[in-house]
Parts: structure tokens; C-alpha cells; sequence
């Protein structure tokens, strides 16, 4: 073992692929085009996205009659009276991963007392928004020559498919078998339950039967990638903050209790298989690599609303993993 | 899922109280309460540090400089440290601290120079407090239970630890091994500890405080000397301190002194600027994007002032201004003499209580492994930072099942034992402390630097970020930015003028600060040529991908 971790050197002649892989870019516009530009700036074969690509919130933005306006936004109140403001504060919502939505004062008191009328407004500003980072992608990946893999996370809304699946250039790659360069490729959105019971959830048996339904497909597991949302249960990269039904966080002799809050169908998958690369997301926090038998498992991480994208480039050689870098870009 | 940074976006029943419209989606949860970052940036300026500084430095090295006027002219300092610290945490919210921060926002280099300078100091800091651990804690306590308790043999223990290099190194090194075994047990064991420790300590304050409050002067007077009487044989060893300390040419009762004060800001610098303590841990603490970050940072350095304020002002008016200025010039008489003369100590021997005395010297005691598990905290998160960049092996962030760093933590403790023991023979526990402090604000001025800069070099993060707020048509953190690295200067020169805070030999000083400077650029090239013969390119960890 070399000083930094490295087995051997390898050749180039070794390798077969690289690729790119980030996760959790949750609605933040600068996210996504990073990631669109993680092909070029890195010099890879492939982009690979794990899911969980819409934002969580949207900020309302009370527009009045003579063009101030007023929004609560990062715990302050902004207000302004110009365009340029207002577009400052639309580029900054959309920086953090959130939908601007401009209207009235009565029509956001309507909003806020309807529930259903939130759930509607989510979709129609999720959809808008991913429709445009779909077309970008297609668009500019294809002249790049670039190949793009995309599927929806256990956060993502159902409406987010469809605009998947009509892209161009991009691969919609959940719940199927792809192939990246020579490599197989299968890729699963769901997750197992969470305490907010998210859209794609699914308890470990029937999770297990899903992924498992896949990997069966797969000629060469030994070469393949495995495009998990969740990480594998108590592997490192899943540790999280146990949460009660309230939402709140747990505390425990005054201080944040943590569990491991992976899969343990995706644990059991990896074990069996024992793909050459297993590719996670899901816990934010949890950015690192573990070694599962002869799988190199990564959870890239997240921090998308700081504006940098957390990914991981990966060389691999036919059935193994060659090197893998984590950046921040 | 669960986000790394704070939650921005609260839980659908919060939606009326934050203005936004959420959905049912993962990560939608509050941030940890602000009590553990508080607490976090409080300790480093803790009361028990600073009035120790106070009493055992500012009295005997700058006499008629006033202690309440340089907290006055210190908080501006600790305000500018904590918002150039706490808004680029907010606008970058991760672990690894300075490194992240400058490497992010100016170049890797400057990153590493920061932080090469904050890890050195971090070590001479761990250092001086194994060394003060020994022999402003265990040794005076134990020296003064044994005189409360009439003991003898723990009389002669403390003395001899006191003095003792062998021993100062023995238990200096146990101590530092226990801050590192606080850290080994995972974030939840750690916090529970810290929270312990941080209570006991600040507990013995407030019941010292307390007694203190409600013992008059004269009651002081007439318990020490009753104290010390076996041991002198005076009926007014009080009186005889300060009659020796005349007789040595101390003034017992300086008139008050502006240019005496302006050393004191230096004293209390060594302890009360490093109120930004959360920015190696903000992503672990999801303290995160809003501007509670550095507001954090901010109370917890200004209450650790305010505190020393009440606290000094009960002590000295309870004990008596030329005592403590005649008992911290080495006027007690022998048989009664205990290095920094402890608030807790007086208080013990004003009660007469050996089981008070023990009780407050356990909970005081408890302090030093406290604040070296805090300064570790640096040390674990930057090699960390290190690591992921990839000028680290890999090894170095593996974590225990308990999500310990153990391996970080064993080479925090091992460059911590090691710079003991150079602080202990080669060098005065004046000379450590000022070398800490100085190197130290090398790397807090590069993240001045880095803040006030910030809103140009990174335009699109500021204006996307709750840091994103004005003083008199003024970025904030570029307000906040400048006064860092002008309050960094300023304690410069503090120190570079009055050679008595520790700074005698400044060619050795000067060589010291650019022999760590250099070695920040040597590391990075040679990381940057190792990586290469591996085939990665360690500048891509830093870079921004432009976007599409």
C-alpha cells in the first residue's frame, strides 16, 4: 500500500472507463449546471446522477402593486423595490436549492392555509424547473459528446419521471439496466423507510426483491456499477441523526443520538453481487468510501446549498476500481 | 436525506413561522440546539482560563493597567474574529475550518498556510495546556488541599509535580492522552462529556463566585489569616503579603495606566479571540447557512468576557486588588506559596473546608482535558479536510464503529506530546503561550483576509448566502474581515513591542512563523507531485467546475 492509499500504479491502458457521479443536488440550480459541467472539467466519459434532483421548498415571494416585494428567506426578511433586487433574490433561492414563486399577498395567505394547493404548486414549479435543466443537459451534452445518466431519488416526485424519460441524450437509468461504456449499470430510486415518508419508500423485503430483480439481469456483476440511492446499512457512509415521528431530532444524555439508517436489502444485494462499484447518496452528511468484500461502495455527499457540488471521479479498469478522487466543485 | 448543512427549510409545521411552502421530503429537520455551539465557542475564553491569565499575568506584568478597560477594547476583536469566522461558515458550511474556508474562497495555498499556522499553534496551545494542567492545576491543588487539609505529603506532591519537568511531562502527556480518549467514542459520547466537563468547571466558578459574593473583605481578611496562621505563625499574613510586596518594590496599588492596559489586551488575547471555535465542526453541528452561525460564535465569546467580568469584579473586590497583585508577584510566604495563587484555593482556604476545597479543585481540574479535547477538535477536522482534498492517505479519516477518529486523534495526541515536551525543556511557559497566540493569528488574519474578500472572489455563494447583509452600505463580512485582520495586527504588535509577554528573541520568532509558512508550500507541492504519480490531480478537489 502506497502513501496515499493507492495498491498499485496503473497503466492507462488499464482503465475503461471514468465517470463522474454526485447526488442530492435538491433543486439547486448552480448544482445541476456544475454537475452538467463536471464532464468537460474533469475530462470524463460519463455523468452519472443518483437522485434526489428537486428542491424541498419553495419561497414565496409577496410582489405588490408597485413593484416592492417581500419574502423571508435564510431566516431574514429581504425586501426590495427594484428588478435587480428581485433577481438577485431569485438567483439566490434558486442557489439553495428552493422555487422562487412571485405573487400576491393574498394569493400566498390562500396558499399557506391549502395544503393541496402547496401540493399542486410543488409540481407545477418542480416539473417547470426540471423540464429546463433536462433540455440544458440534452442540449449540451450531446454536443459534448458526453453520456449522461439520470435517475430520480426516494425524494423525487413521481411527475419527475416523465420529463426523465423524454430526454434526448440524457439516460433515464432507474429500475433497469444500462450500459456505461463497457460496464452494466443498474440503478434503483427507492429507499428504505424514512421518518418523513418520502415518495419512493419501501420496506427492506420488497426493496430487497427490487433491486434483486435487476441485478439478476446483469451479466457480469463483477464489472458492474450498482446506482443505489441508499447506502448499505452500518457501512459508515449512512450514518445519520435518529429522528422521532415529530421530526425532531433525537437527543440522548444531551446529545444528538446517531444510527445507522442505510438499507439492509442494499447491504445484502452488494454482498452477493459484489459489483466492482456501488454508487450511493441519500445521507448528506455521510461523504466517504467503504470496502464491502470487493465492492468499493461511495456516498459523494451533499451540501447543495452551498453552491458546490459534492461528487467523485472514478477510473475503472474492467472489474475493478482503478482510483477514485472526491472533489468539490 | 438528513442534510451536512443546517436545515434551512424547517418542517411542514413551520411553515407559517419561516415563510416558506415545504413538501414531504427527507433532510426537513432542526438543526441541533444552539447550546452545544455555544458552549463549543465559550470554552476557549472560559472564565477559569482567563481570569487565571488575568491574575497570574496582567497583575504582575502590567501593573495600573485596567483589566475591565481591555475587555472593553478586546470585544471589538473577538466581534471581528467571530463574524469573518461565522459568516464564511455560514456561506461554506463544513468541517475543517480555516482550511476549507480560505482554500475554497483564495487559493489552496493560503489554505494550507492558515491552517499550517492554526495546527502549530493548535500543538503549542496543546502543549501549554498539558504544562498548565501540571503546574497551575494539579500541583497548586493539591499543594493547596494539603495546606486546607493539613497534609503534608499532599503539600509536598504538589510542589514537587510543580517543579518537576519528569512529571510536568508525565501527567501533561496523561492528560492530553485523556482529552484524546474523550474523542474516541463517537460525537454523541464526546458531546455527553464535553457537556460534563463544561458544567463541573463552570460549576466550581459559580459556587466560588457565590462564595466570594457573600463573603465581605474583612471576613476574607480574617478567614486567611486564620488559614495561614499554623503555617506562619502571624495573626496577619494578609497584611504581611502586601507589606512584602512593598518591600520588593511592587506597587500594590497602581494608579491607573492607559499604556499598561494596551499589554492586557495582549494577555487577554490568549485566551478570549478564539470564539469561532464551531467553524471546524459547522458541519457536524448543522449550525449551518443562517447567520445563527456567527451570532453563536459571537455570544459565546462575549459572554466568556462578560463572565470574567462579573467573576473578576466578585473576586478582586472579595480578596483585594494589591493582594492579589502582591500574592501573583511571589510575595506569599513559603510555607503558603501556590503558583497563580487560584481563585479557588482563596476561597477553599477562606472556608476552611478540605471537602470544599477538594470538591472545587476536581471540577476546576477537569478543565484543562476539557479545553485540549476543544483545541483536538481543530487538529481532527483539518486532517480530515486534508484527507478528502486527497493530500492525506485516505487512513487517516477512518472512523471506529462509533464514528471516532481514532487514527486523527492519535496523531493530534502524539504532535501534542511531542511539542510538551519541547515546551518543557526547551523553552517558558511565557514563550509558548505567545508563540501560540502569534502563529495563531497568522492563519485567523488569512481568514480576515478571506472575508474580506469574499463578496468579489466568490460574488455568486455571498449574494446566495444569509451572510449577504450590509453596515453602512458595507458587505458585513467584509466590515467583519478587515477589523480581523487589523485586530490581528494590532496584537502583534502588542506582543512585538512588550517583550515581556513572551516574544524576546523576534529573528527566532520571525524564522519560526516563516519556517511554518514555507513548510505549508512544500507540503502542497509535494502532495500535488505524489498525487500526480498516481494519477490524480489534487487541484481538481479544490476547483470550481464552471457551470453549464
Amino acid at each position: 500500500m502506497g502513501l496515499f492509499g493507492k495498491k498499485k500504479r496503473s497503466t492507462p491502458d488499464d482503465q475503461t472507463l471514468s465517470l463522474y457521479y454526485a447526488s442530492d443536488v435538491h433543486g439547486s440550480d448552480q448544482c445541476w449546471r456544475k454537475f452538467l459541467g463536471a464532464g468537460r472539467f474533469y475530462g470524463v466519459d460519463a455523468l452519472v446522477m443518483g437522485g434526489d434532483l428537486t428542491g424541498k421548498a419553495i419561497v414565496p415571494i409577496e410582489r405588490n402593486g408597485d413593484g416592492s416585494f417581500k419574502a423571508t428567506f435564510l431566516g431574514e426578511v429581504r425586501r426590495g423595490n427594484s428588478e435587480r433586487q428581485l433577481d438577485e433574490l431569485l438567483d439566490a433561492v434558486r442557489y439553495n436549492g428552493m422555487y422562487p414563486w412571485i405573487s400576491t399577498a393574498d394569493e400566498i395567505a390562500a396558499h399557506s392555509a391549502d395544503l393541496d394547493a402547496q401540493s399542486e404548486l410543488f409540481d407545477s414549479v418542480i416539473v417547470e424547473e426540471l423540464r429546463r435543466w433536462i433540455t440544458l443537459a440534452d442540449e449540451r451534452m450531446a454536443q459534448y459528446g458526453i453520456d449522461v445518466y439520470v435517475m430520480p431519488g426516494n425524494d423525487d416526485p413521481w411527475s419527475c419521471d416523465a420529463v426523465i424519460e423524454h430526454a434526448s441524450h440524457v439516460v433515464a437509468c432507474d429500475d433497469r439496466v444500462v450500459r456505461v461504456g463497457e460496464h452494466e449499470m443498474i440503478s434503483c430510486a427507492y429507499a428504505n423507510p424514512t421518518p418523513w415518508d418520502s415518495p419512493r419508500e419501501l420496506d427492506e423485503d420488497a426493496l430487497y426483491k427490487r433491486i434483486k430483480a435487476l441485478a439478476d439481469q446483469v451479466e457480469a456483476p463483477e464489472s458492474a456499477i450498482f446506482n443505489l440511492h441508499v447506502p448499505p446499512y452500518d457501512s459508515g457512509l449512512d450514518t445519520a441523526r435518529e429522528i422521532n415521528k415529530n421530526l425532531e431530532i433525537v437527543f440522548k444524555s444531551g446529545a444528538p443520538h446517531e444510527i445507522p439508517v442505510g438499507s439492509t436489502a442494499v447491504r445484502q444485494i452488494i454482498e452477493e453481487y459484489q459489483p466492482a462499484l456501488a454508487l450511493h447518496g441519500h445521507i448528506h452528511e455521510c461523504r466517504g468510501d467503504a470496502q464491502i468484500g470487493r465492492t468499493l461502495a461511495i456516498n459523494s455527499g451533499s451540501e447543495y446549498n452551498s453552491g458546490r457540488i459534492h461528487g467523485v471521479t472514478v477510473a475503472m479498469a474492467s472489474d475493478r476500481v482503478l482510483s477514485h478522487q472526491f472533489v468539490i466543485g | 436525506m438528513a442534510d451536512t448543512q443546517p436545515a434551512t427549510a424547517p418542517p411542514a409545521a413551520d411553515t407559517k413561522s419561516s415563510g416558506l411552502f415545504v413538501r414531504n421530503a427527507t433532510g426537513l429537520v432542526r438543526g441541533v440546539p444552539a447550546k452545544s455551539s455555544i458552549i463549543i465557542n465559550f470554552i476557549p475564553g472560559h472564565p477559569t482560563q482567563t481570569l487565571a491569565a488575568v491574575f497570574f499575568f496582567a497583575l504582575t506584568l502590567a501593573p495600573g493597567g485596567n483589566v475591565y478597560l481591555g475587555i472593553l477594547l478586546v470585544i471589538p476583536m473577538v466581534l471581528a474574529f467571530s463574524y469573518a469566522f461565522g459568516l464564511l461558515t455560514s456561506m461554506i458550511p463544513r468541517s475543517g475550518g480555516d482550511y476549507v474556508l480560505v482554500s475554497r474562497v483564495i487559493h489552496p495555498v493560503a489554505g494550507l498556510m492558515s491552517s499550517f499556522c492554526i495546527t502549530m499553534a493548535g500543538l503549542l496551545s496543546n502543549a501549554f495546556f498539558g504544562l498548565a494542567f501540571v503546574t497551575v492545576g494539579l500541583g497548586p491543588g493539591l499543594t493547596g488541599i494539603g495546606l486546607i487539609g493539613h497534609n503534608h505529603t499532599l503539600v509536598k506532591w504538589g510542589t514537587t509535580l510543580s517543579n518537576s519537568h519528569k512529571w510536568q511531562f508525565i501527567f501533561g502527556g496523561l492528560m492530553m492522552v485523556a482529552a484524546g480518549l474523550i474523542m474516541t467514542g463517537g460525537w454523541r459520547r464526546v458531546l455527553r462529556i464535553q457537556n460534563t466537563l463544561f458544567w463541573m468547571v463552570t460549576g466550581s466558578l459559580i459556587v466560588c463566585g457565590l462564595v466570594a459574593l457573600f463573603t465581605t473583605h474583612s471576613t476574607f481578611i480574617h478567614n486567611f489569616n486564620n488559614f495561614a496562621r499554623p503555617y506562619t505563625h502571624s495573626s496577619d499574613t494578609y497584611g504581611s503579603v502586601i507589606a512584602a510586596a512593598h518591600k520588593n518594590g511592587v506597587n500594590t496599588n497602581p494608579a491607573f495606566s492607559f499604556s499598561s492596559t494596551i499589554p492586557v489586551i495582549g494577555i487577554l488575547a490568549t485566551t478570549a479571540i478564539f470564539s469561532y471555535w464551531t467553524t471546524f465542526v459547522g458541519g457536524e453541528l448543522r449550525q449551518g447557512s443562517s447567520r445563527k452561525t456567527a451570532n453563536n460564535m459571537a455570544l459565546g465569546g462575549t459572554l466568556s468576557l462578560a463572565a470574567v467580568v462579573i467573576f473578576g469584579f466578585i473576586f478582586f473586590r472579595t480578596f483585594g486588588h494589591s493582594f492579589e497583585i502582591a500574592a501573583n508577584s511571589g510575595n506569599m510566604p513559603a510555607a503558603i506559596s501556590i503558583a497563580n495563587t487560584p481563585f479557588f484555593f482563596l476561597i477553599s482556604a477562606s472556608l476552611g473546608s478540605t471537602i470544599f476545597a477538594i470538591i472545587v479543585f476536581v471540577c476546576y481540574i477537569v478543565f484543562w482535558p476539557l479545553i485540549m479535547y476543544i483545541s483536538m477538535l481543530q487538529q481532527t477536522r483539518m486532517l480530515f479536510a486534508y484527507s478528502f482534498d486527497g493530500i492525506l492517505p485516505k487512513r487517516v479519516t477512518t472512523v471506529s464503529k462509533a464514528g471516532s477518529p481514532y487514527i486523527a486523534v492519535l496523531i493530534a495526541v502524539i504532535g501534542s506530546l511531542i511539542v510538551l515536551y519541547w515546551g518543557i525543556h526547551s523553552s517558558s511557559f511565557f514563550q509558548i503561550l505567545a508563540y501560540a497566540t502569534l502563529i495563531q493569528l497568522v492563519g485567523m488574519m488569512i481568514v480576515g483576509l478571506t472575508a474580506a474578500v469574499v463578496p468579489w472572489r466568490r460574488a455568486q455563494l455571498y449574494r446566495a448566502s444569509a451572510a449577504q447583509f450590509k453596515i453602512l452600505g458595507i458587505p458585513a463580512v467584509v466590515v467583519a474581515g478587515v477589523a480581523a485582520v487589523i485586530s490581528g495586527l494590532i496584537i502583534w504588535i502588542v506582543y512585538l513591542h512588550y517583550s515581556a509577554l513572551g516574544i524576546s528573541d523576534k529573528t527566532k520568532f520571525f524564522t519560526f512563523v516563516a519556517v511554518t509558512l514555507g513548510l505549508a508550500v512544500l507540503y502542497y507541492i509535494a502532495a500535488k507531485l505524489i498525487r500526480r504519480s498516481q494519477g490524480v490531480d489534487i487541484d481538481l478537489a479544490y476547483a470550481e467546475v464552471p457551470p453549464e
